[in-house]
């Protein structure tokens, strides 16, 4: 755990909960990427306090995270991500968890890690597709789709058609995303 | 010739290319995240990816949240 770098790519309800995750387990560095502030309608479901609300989330998350665990190593980068700039982002990271939020944005990002993805170097990614409302937990699955693709979510439940303001799964989703992240980490 | 395309067969020509099938089954390249026989296909592979008989094609629609 302590020799892997892990990229996060969007500190909301995914990112923010798979980096609390993997900090708490030890993992050696976090790469944690966010252009985005902390609004207090994030606090449902995010990892940051009311105190922090308008800060940059990379710079909240960054202090909530030395303040868990201090041995772990922490890169911010305040940016938003494109195709051009993912793998000049994520150079450094073994394993990188999708934690955006629009689906043409979840879509780019898979698809820019693929773009500049070179065989045998053994990088892994995790994204996530379906996870609002407030359906049933047992429906958020890890599919491992290639020995470097894993996909969770129930492949269904969008924002946008789901008319539900909870986000009761994102937290289950998130501790998918960290599990998996973990058992790539220890070689399973 | 019979392929596969998420889970269901489906008729195409010979020699199409992921990029045609992708068009032959109306979805905008934009909105998906393409696999064939197992391997995630980069969106610059499509033109030069040619599918073969029989092979399962799927084509993961994300969905937003997060």
């Amino acid at each position: 755990m302590g020799k892997a770098t892990v990229g996060i790519g969007g500190l909301g309800g995914l990112g923010s909960n798979v980096a609390v995750a993997l900090a708490r387990t030890g993992v050696g560095k976090l790469i944690l990427v966010d252009f985005d502030e902390v609004e207090e309608s994030n606090l449902n479901r995010q990892q940051y306090f009311l105190s922090q609300v308008g800060a940059l989330k990379t710079e909240a998350l960054k202090e909530n995270l030395a303040a868990i665990n201090p041995e772990v190593e922490l890169e911010t980068i305040n940016k938003k991500i494109n195709t051009e700039n993912f793998w000049e982002i994520f150079d450094q990271a073994d394993i990188i968890a999708e934690c955006l939020d629009a689906a043409e944005a979840k879509t780019m990002f898979v698809n820019a890690f693929y773009k500049g993805f070179m065989e045998g170097t053994n990088k892994k990614l995790v994204a996530v597709s379906g996870l609002a409302g407030c359906g049933p937990a047992n429906e958020i699955v890890t599919k491992i789709i290639t020995d470097n693709f894993a996909l969770i979510g129930d492949g269904k439940s969008d924002i946008n058609t789901v008319p539900v303001l909870l986000a009761s799964r994102v937290g289950v989703a998130a501790s998918h995303q960290a599990n998996q992240i973990i058992r790539w980490i220890a070689g399973l | 010739m019979t392929i596969t395309v998420n889970s269901e067969k489906k008729e195409v020509e010979k020699n199409i290319t992921l990029a045609e099938l992708i068009k032959f089954l109306e979805i905008d390249e934009i909105a998906i995240v393409a696999e064939v026989s197992g391997k995630i296909i980069a969106p610059d592979q499509y033109n030069s990816t040619v599918i073969q008989e029989n092979e399962n094609v799927e084509l993961i629609r994300f969905v937003g949240g997060g």
